[in-house]
């Protein structure tokens, strides 16, 4: 099994250090999800991750081989970037085919049927600039260069940005297609966290600059329960648990808690115990505590 | 006492659901619909279910929670696994699921819903004549 | 190595040069009277030349704010990318005397007067394709003003260079290597070596702003 593992990663821009020292091992044939905040580092993380910028500590690893300017390495990667065009990018004169075939020159095992299916499917104009396009039609010229590439190692960054609903199942869809024909590792990120949920095997939680869960998507979700319930009540039984996320509302207070292995939500207490879906347990670990 | 809105809704044994909802373990819900097709003879005995990569597909999940609901079944001795073809509704699937299921309904469902009659003040002479009346409607 | 990117953008930018070079003489063209024709063609090398340097100039701004992003951002590796941009700069500084050789050799009469300067006009493009890369590194150091101010910095001093140069050279209408004492060979050659010179310190300055370069897109 091959791995792609970051040791240590440091990232600081000037003064401002944006990842601090992350350690993550990504395995060969899953599909990875990675959320974070707006200015989380999940952009700079990836970017790290396929040699596009320098970490300022630490280094990436593929199969024990340093991944930094390495080709044999970086013919196995392939991170689509969210393509930001603006109006005095030079790039917006691209046309998409030209911008496609310039990736299919990099990319060493590049599909040019599955590229010319994905244009139908998604009904892009080849012939288009780069510039003339909505913000979905640039997600689903990233989602085209990602799958088309046939990389091992397939980071999106993302893609599903402006995307309808209809396109972006479709996207949930040709990468399951992908996945569960070739077993190829994917690393994606994005917002829409609970329509990602069921397709991510793990999820990597990144907050500030850490990564603060690596964990399986439905073992993570399997051990968190919303507690609410009169104040005292839930305190005296989430007492000895992990908490997070407490609000209060008068006289009731709710927390999400994480169970660990052969924990349990003690008896006896006039609570109610809820389960929770991916969302509620990034907004709980990564949006503070807010009092109503 | 503790009241559980539980993620292990198989428990509670309540309404089948065609599509996939949330709140509830995925790979339960997989589950839980394999079962109601080979209930309502969707699936026959000694016939192959669907892949965990078609069930993937099918639902846009990630097939390894796929896989994780199958070998549920599998433990259950509702679906066996041949050697190379697939996974396979065992002999006795359905009545071993019927029988589960009225268990389930009788410890949990049955339960809840007297505990609820209880707190209400309705009797059980009331109870037997609801029933008898909602018999007479149908 | 994958170098099949920059081999294309290098005879993209051949090419392109040598497109702007026509541009410029059929411009050129519809406003000559006919007795003035005959030297027209006499000139076409000239213009050539001229449209390679100038669109190397422009292209390698460019390349640098748009194709070396998106290389890297393909998975290029720094050091590909570093060759690629001098990949190039040399095609056009061999492409476009070449073509100029292959005019002078179908028409000797009006193009063979430039053979002995061609080495020299090679090595001039060479130039100003390694000023295009300042202007391209400026621009991916300090942005958009920071490339603007850089050429213009350069342009002055270029044109300042020319106004001298020509105010020295018209003096009593001798010739630039008579005033240095040198022959005209030697002149050229040190000119030679100045363009080359430059070129390759530059490749150095190149290859630091690489070696820590960052795709931001």
């Amino acid at each position: 099994m091959s791995q792609l593992v970051c040791h240590g990663i440091t990232k600081s821009y000037g003064d401002k250090e944006v990842l601090h020292g992350i350690d993550l091992t990504l395995e060969s044939g899953k599909i990875y999800g990675l959320i974070g905040r707006n200015g989380a580092g999940k952009t700079t993380l990836l970017s790290i991750l396929s040699n596009q910028n320098p970490a300022t500590a630490g280094a990436v690893t593929l199969d024990q081989e340093p991944v930094w300017e390495n080709r044999k390495a970086l013919d196995r990667l392939c991170f689509s970037r969210e393509l930001n065009i603006s109006s005095e990018s030079g790039l917006g004169n691209y046309r998409v085919k030209d911008y496609l075939r310039a990736a299919a020159t990099y990319y060493t095992h590049w599909d040019r049927d599955l590229e010319k299916n994905l244009m139908t499917t998604f009904g892009v104009d080849a012939k288009k600039r780069l510039n003339k396009l909505s913000k979905g039609m640039l997600s689903m010229v990233t989602i085209i260069v990602a799958l088309a590439s046939k990389a091992e190692f397939t980071l999106l960054d993302e893609p599903v940005a402006g995307l309808d609903v209809v396109a972006r199942e479709q996207f949930y869809r040709l990468l399951l297609q992908e996945y569960t024909q070739t077993g190829r590792t994917f690393v994606i990120s994005t917002h829409i966290i609970e329509e990602a949920a069921d397709l991510l095997e793990e999820v990597i939680i990144l907050d500030q600059g850490r990564v603060i869960r690596k964990e399986n998507t439905q073992e993570l979700v399997g051990r968190a329960f919303q507690v609410t319930g009169l104040a005292e009540q839930v305190e005296a039984a989430i007492g000895n648990l992990e908490t997070h996320h407490k609000e209060s509302l008068g006289r009731s207070e709710s927390a999400m808690v994480f169970l660990q292995k052969g924990q349990s939500i003690p008896e006896g207490y006039e609570i109610t115990v809820q389960p929770v879906n991916l969302q509620k347990v990034f907004v709980a670990l990564c949006g503070g505590e807010t009092q109503i | 006492m503790v009241n559980y809105v539980s993620n292990e809704q198989r428990k509670t044994g309540e309404e089948m659901q065609e599509f996939l909802t949330e709140q509830k373990s995925i790979y339960l819900q997989i589950c839980e619909m394999i079962e109601t097709d080979i209930l309502r003879g969707i699936l026959l005995e000694e016939e192959r279910v669907p892949s965990t990569n078609e069930l993937a597909r099918l639902y846009t999940i990630n097939p390894a929670t796929a896989a994780k609901g199958i070998n549920l079944l599998v433990d259950q001795g509702i679906l066996y696994k041949k050697r190379g073809i697939g996974m396979f509704v065992a002999t006795g699937a359905a009545d071993k699921i019927r029988t589960r299921r009225k268990e389930v309904f009788q410890k949990t469902k049955l339960f809840q819903f007297l505990q609820e009659a209880k707190s209400l003040g309705i009797t059980k002479e009331e109870l037997v004549s609801m029933i008898s009346r909602w018999e007479e409607q149908q | 190595m994958k170098l099949k990117f920059w081999f294309q953008r290098a005879l993209f930018t051949l090419f392109g040069g040598i497109g702007v070079g026509l541009l410029m003489m059929a411009v050129t063209v519809i406003q000559m009277t006919g007795e003035r024709m005959s030297s027209f063609w006499t000139r076409m090398p000239a213009f050539l030349l001229l449209g390679s340097g100038y669109f190397l100039l422009i292209m390698m701004m460019m390349t640098y704010k748009v194709q070396l992003p998106l290389a890297v951002s393909f998975g290029s590796t720094r050091k590909e990318s570093l060759l690629g941009l001098q990949l190039i700069k040399c095609l056009c500084a061999i492409g476009a005397p070449v073509f100029v050789l292959g005019y002078g050799l179908l028409f000797p009469e009006v193009g063979s007067a430039y053979f002995p300067l061609l080495p020299f006009y090679g090595a001039v493009i060479l130039l100003t394709g390694t000023v295009g890369s300042w202007g391209g590194m400026a621009y991916c150091r300090w942005g958009k003003l920071g490339a603007l101010i850089t050429v213009l910095v350069i342009a002055f001093a270029a044109m300042g260079l020319g106004i001298v140069s020509a105010l020295v050279f018209s003096m009593e209408n001798t010739h630039a290597w008579e005033i240095l004492s040198m022959s005209r060979t030697q002149f050229v050659v040190l000119g030679i070596s100045i363009c080359i010179g430059i070129y390759l310190l530059n490749i150095l300055l190149e290859a630091r702003v690489l070696r820590c370069y960052e795709v931001r897109m």
